[in-house]
């Protein structure tokens, strides 16, 4: 299988989202064809200094595809998910606006004819990876968390509130899943960076719910989620629950090793957690 | 008149005041009119159907000598009898009438007013091309069957019943739940009198059990409507009890010592159980259990048992028993078949399903009441009493994505929670609202008791119920989170429990009820009344009327009024003894039948027989609906409906497009 | 406030919309920052419908939107209280009245003028642009992204795309005459 992925300014850089990534599709046999000469989608700033800036920035992507030749792109970071699909949606419903970004980057010498389909990374493991073959983490106890714009606005994927996309995932493919009320409560985003203190309850009071429920470690689907999550239990001097990336989980699933997945890149470890018999 | 003089139409355009006119040019309207072959004058008017605009017509006919006349105005649902009767009363045949309808069709639709005139001006031409076709006709009068058919055995259903019944009409109740009582039965308390409302409604009950004019069947649905208005032959199914009523004294033995007793109790909402063989509530009417059929041992299992048979003093339990079809004739159908609560487990952010101590408003109801799972103590699941409760206001309404209508109940019956708990528990109550409905009787005053009472309003809808807290001594607790925007902060309340106070819906079944009836129902599923301030207890279907929640959310004041008029509509009806049938029936011309019985096939009211002796169809007149599918299935066209024939459609049609 | 005032918010498309709220208060109370903000969603629109323009404009509400769309999943009447909150911050850039020296409207000014320069957005780049308006705050995320940097988490390098040129003539190309470079 082939996809046509869009890694994000924050994929390189993550608690081995790129390395999971990498590792399972490699196993998996995906082959990940990455839009040459990305350009940063704009996430949640540039819609709010310039709509047609912000849409063409995004839609460059989609005339970038259209010359790949796909007609679905993917990527891993929910930021870049919905704002892809904002852009999308805009363009298909207004047409002044699709006529307007179509003339700026034409003017880049980018033709844009089609729309592509926006996918997250989740849909396609959802799809790609096989059943649990081993009851190898069945003991280990994981709390799925989406963040807040995998499934709003659009609901397309699954319902806003208690999504069970990840759930039924990370179950299937061997792990212990305890449910719990946070699922889509918000880790603060890029707030939370900017406005420590005042935010840091939002992530607190997050990875205090998933322990609560009887989790011992975190799922993520997001860069900036995990960032959050990790480094706000970072400031604290005690042990913390690891937060992961479901790519990452799904790596163990398929037996590959901790190294090959940047697990050793989390600030909070998940060494011991993850030493299993 | 006859047609055999060449046609003489009038033509009267309507201003209907503002309605019609300016939007379409009526006086160039008219002017065209007067252009048209056949036509002798062409007038406009402010008010057709005034008296002076029909006077109008009359004096036309009788002084111009018209035989055809040409009203455009309204829809001919609002005025085509009015007409047709002015005609009439000119001595003219009403039939040699046609209506155009500019206004439903042209001014109200249409936003230019040059446009408006072209089609006002085409529709015209239209009705002109039909009315020089048409024929004189006769109407019929057939009798009434002088009974009554109540759908639906709550309040509305009970009360229609006991009205007509008490005008001296036998009526035939049918309820397809075990017992009458409806949604009424599982309240406890109503506002604002604060009556209980088993006590009020008990004795109704029981007078539509002993009323010798009612003819009670329970557990019992609706199966087939056939007849025509004054003439309704409905069938109906009579599910087995698997108990004989004749013979049942209702002691209740067998529902002690029936093994089965882990079933879901549907009364109590799912908060108890309750045995294979049952009756939903102490008070019952009447009070003879029915055998759910799916969990009884013998009937759903083929297992042995019989327990309850043998125990039976009476013998009055029949495992054979099989469902009977009634026939019964009446004249009118009062058709009162409630509502539901909406489910909220799709407004996920309210845990309900996901949270033990998250009730629906009918639960908690449940929980209230003397005869539920509780005793009528407000209890928690773990037995313990709430110190702290929240109720939700608008759930599921006022709210585009579920119900967009406000279900206006609600906010009394919230404010009624408020004090039963206040009473009950002395527990906290927080009542989180966006606005308070209290426009009835005494509803006002009942909201300000409330608030004597010490209930905290917030003025804030739920934005989310969690079990997560604040305060780790909350822990098992539910957070309510909202807005108090009345103190622009957020609140975050920890309560024991959260009552959810849903909106009403149409009750599960009443598309196929509409559907059986020919009842056509909004947007919401609620059944179309025929005029929503004018007429809101009749439909469109003569000899069909409408009580209670069926027609839209209502409270018990409201519905028992309607349905004491739903009833004073039908017994007028019944009274009367008469009605009066279209003259638009089928005719077959037995010269072009060629015997095929296509027609026969195609007739929903089995109003066309065989002639053996001549090889033709013929159309029983006091059946036929005159709908047409006869007429459209010949391949002769021997088949056709009076003052619907082909000539003058065609007519219609070619005066239209040219 | 004169009530003759002009709406500098009228050319927000489906901003009609806010017409339609019956002021529950489900914005406000699904909002994770709510208690930051000098007007909680609600009254934001609450203002605008009476024609408070100014309070609009100054307001550091649009400015405490997390995207999360919890609003607008809950909204009764369906309203996009997040998309609004964008096209608010649109305006109130292009008016020059966001608050000053507020953390957020500075961070996307870095944020933004990084994407023009370099097609990419480099965390650590960002971050010391932010720096040069907040320095206390950029200087007391040192440890962290000395972590980060141990990690391998930090880039210190600018990310690019090939033709940056390319991405700086888009933002020409999409710029507004009342644009603050």
């Amino acid at each position: 299988m082939k996809i046509c992925f869009y890694p994000g300014c924050s994929f390189a850089t993550s608690a081995g989202y790129r390395e999971s990534t990498e590792a399972v599709c490699r196993k998996l046999d995906i082959e990940l064809s990455q839009i040459p000469d990305w350009n940063c989608c704009g996430a949640t700033v540039m819609f709010g200094e310039n709509k047609l800036r912000a849409t063409a920035l995004a839609a460059r992507h989609f005339a970038l595809v259209q010359t790949m030749g796909f007609e679905e792109l993917v990527t891993g970071c929910n930021a870049c998910y919905a704002t892809l699909r904002k852009a999308a949606r805009l363009l298909a419903a207004d047409e002044e606006l699709f006529r307007k970004t179509r003339g700026v980057l034409q003017n880049l010498g980018l033709e844009l004819d089609r729309i592509p389909k926006i996918r997250h990374l989740l849909e396609v493991l959802v799809e790609a990876m096989p059943d649990s073959a081993s009851d190898k983490y069945k003991t280990l106890a994981v709390g799925a968390y989406y963040g807040c714009q995998l499934t709003r606005p659009d609901e397309e994927l699954d319902k806003g509130e208690h999504p069970q996309i990840l759930e039924h995932f990370l179950s299937r493919i061997g792990f212990s899943v305890k449910e719990h009320s946070a699922s889509t409560r918000c880790c603060g985003a890029s707030h939370a960076v900017i406005y420590k203190n005042e935010c840091q309850e939002l992530s607190t009071r997050i990875i205090r719910e998933i322990e609560n429920k009887g989790a011992q470690v975190i799922a993520t689907i997001c860069p900036l989620c995990q960032f959050n999550l990790d480094q706000a239990q970072s400031q604290n001097n005690g042990p913390g629950l690891p937060v992961t990336y479901f790519t990452q989980l799904a790596g163990l699933a398929l037996g590959l090793a901790p190294a090959e997945l940047g697990l050793n890149k989390l600030l909070i470890s998940a060494d011991k957690v993850l030493t299993r018999p | 008149m006859t047609t055999r003089n060449k046609p003489r139409i009038g033509v009267y355009i309507c201003h209907c005041g503002m309605n019609i006119a300016p939007k379409v040019d009526v006086e160039e309207v008219a002017r065209y009119c007067q252009t048209m072959d056949h036509v002798t004058i062409a007038r406009d008017y402010k008010f057709m159907c005034s008296n002076p605009g029909q006077d109008m017509i009359i004096n036309d006919i009788k002084e111009l000598g018209l035989n055809r006349v040409v009203v455009a105005s309204c829809s001919p649902r609002m005025h085509e009898k009015t007409f047709r009767n002015a005609v009439r009363s000119a001595g003219l045949n009403p039939y040699y009438f046609q209506m155009a309808n500019i206004r439903e069709q042209v001014s109200w639709v249409t936003k230019d007013s040059r446009e408006a005139t072209e089609k006002a001006k085409s529709l015209v031409a239209a009705a002109v091309g039909r009315v020089f076709f048409h024929q004189p006709l006769d109407t019929r009068q057939v009798t009434v069957t002088k009974s009554m058919l109540v759908i639906g055995g709550g309040i509305a259903g009970m009360q229609a019943a006991l009205t007509s019944a008490n005008a001296g009409y036998q009526v035939y109740l049918v309820e397809r739940e075990p017992s009458i009582g409806g949604h009424m039965a599982k309240f406890d308390k109503t506002f604002p009198t604060l009556d209980c409302a088993a006590c009020i409604m008990t004795p109704k009950m029981v007078d539509v059990l002993q009323h010798p004019g009612i003819t009670l069947y329970t557990w019992s649905e609706v199966e087939k409507v056939e007849g025509f208005i004054g003439n309704f032959e409905v069938t109906v199914k009579k599910k087995p009890r698997y108990v004989d009523e004749k013979k049942c004294t209702g002691c209740g033995t067998c529902m002690q010592k029936c093994p089965t007793k882990k079933i879901l109790s549907e009364f109590n909402e799912g908060l108890s159980y309750r045995t294979a063989i049952y009756t939903p509530f102490p008070q019952a009417v009447p009070n003879v259990p029915v055998i759910d059929a799916t969990h009884c041992r013998v009937l759903g299992q083929n297992k042995k048992c019989g327990v309850c048979a043998k125990f039976c003093e009476t013998k009055a339990i029949d495992f054979d028993q099989k469902p009977e079809f009634v026939k019964i004739k009446a004249g009118a159908i009062i058709t009162a078949t409630g509502f539901q609560a909406v489910n909220p487990t799709s407004l996920e952010q309210y845990g309900y399903g996901r949270f033990p101590e998250v009730y629906t408003s009918l639960e908690f109801e449940r929980l209230n009441n003397a005869t539920g799972p509780t005793s009528g103590k407000v209890l928690m699941k773990n037995g313990k009493v709430p110190e702290r409760v929240a109720i939700i206001h608008c759930v599921g309404s006022r709210d585009t994505r579920h119900k967009k209508y406000c279900s206006r109940v609600c906010c009394m019956y919230s404010m009624k929670f408020a004090h039963l708990l206040r009473e009950k528990t002395g527990a906290e109550v927080w009542e989180f609202y966006i606005d308070i409905r209290s426009p009835g009787k005494l509803y006002e005053e009942f909201y300000n008791r409330v608030q004597e009472e010490g209930v905290r309003f917030v003025r804030g809808r739920v934005a989310e119920i969690t079990d997560m807290v604040e305060d780790p001594g909350d822990n098992g607790r539910l957070t309510v989170i909202a807005e108090s925007t009345l103190t622009r902060r957020t609140v975050r309340v920890p309560v024991d429990m959260v009552v959810l106070s849903v909106g009403l819906e149409p009750a599960r079944g009443s598309e196929d009820i509409g559907r059986l009836l020919g009842l056509s129902r909004d947007g919401d599923g609620w059944f179309n009344e025929l005029h929503a301030k004018l007429a809101p207890l009749a439909t469109p279907i003569n000899g069909i009327f409408l009580a209670g929640c069926c027609q839209g959310p209502k409270d018990i004041p409201d519905t028992v009024a309607q349905s004491m008029g739903a009833a004073g509509e039908a017994i007028a009806l019944l009274a009367k003894g008469i009605v009066t049938t279209q003259a638009e029936i089928s005719r077959i011309d037995p010269d072009l039948c060629s015997g095929c019985k296509s027609c026969i096939e195609s007739c929903t009211y089995s109003a066309i027989r065989f002639d053996e002796a001549r090889k033709v169809a013929v159309v029983n007149e006091a059946l036929c609906m005159g709908c047409g599918s006869c007429a459209a299935a010949c391949p002769s066209s021997a088949a056709g409906v009076k003052h619907f024939t082909d000539k003058q459609v065609m007519g219609e049609i070619e005066a239209l497009l040219m | 406030m004169s009530q003759n005032d002009i709406n500098p918010f009228s050319a927000i498309a489906h901003l009609e919309r806010i017409n339609q709220c019956i002021q529950c208060g489900t914005c406000s109370g699904s909002c994770p920052l709510a208690d930051l903000m000098d007007h909680a969603p609600r009254e934001l629109f609450a203002l605008l419908r009476e024609g408070a323009y100014d309070e609009v404009l100054h307001s550091n509400t649009p400015w405490f939107c997390v995207s999360c769309y919890a609003c607008m999943v809950r909204c009764p009447r369906e309203i996009p209280v997040t998309d609004l909150m964008y096209a608010f911050k649109e305006v109130i850039t292009q008016q020059g009245t966001a608050p000053k020296n507020h953390k957020m409207p500075d961070m996307y000014q870095a944020f933004s003028r990084s994407i023009k320069d370099t097609g990419k957005i480099t965390e650590s780049l960002v971050m010391a642009r932010y720096g040069m308006k907040h320095p206390v705050d950029a200087l007391k995320n040192i440890p962290l992204a000395v972590k980060m940097l141990m990690r391998g988490r930090l880039e210190l390098k600018a990310q690019k795309v090939a033709a940056p040129k390319a991405i700086a003539r888009l933002f020409a190309l999409t710029e507004i005459p009342q644009d603050k470079p």
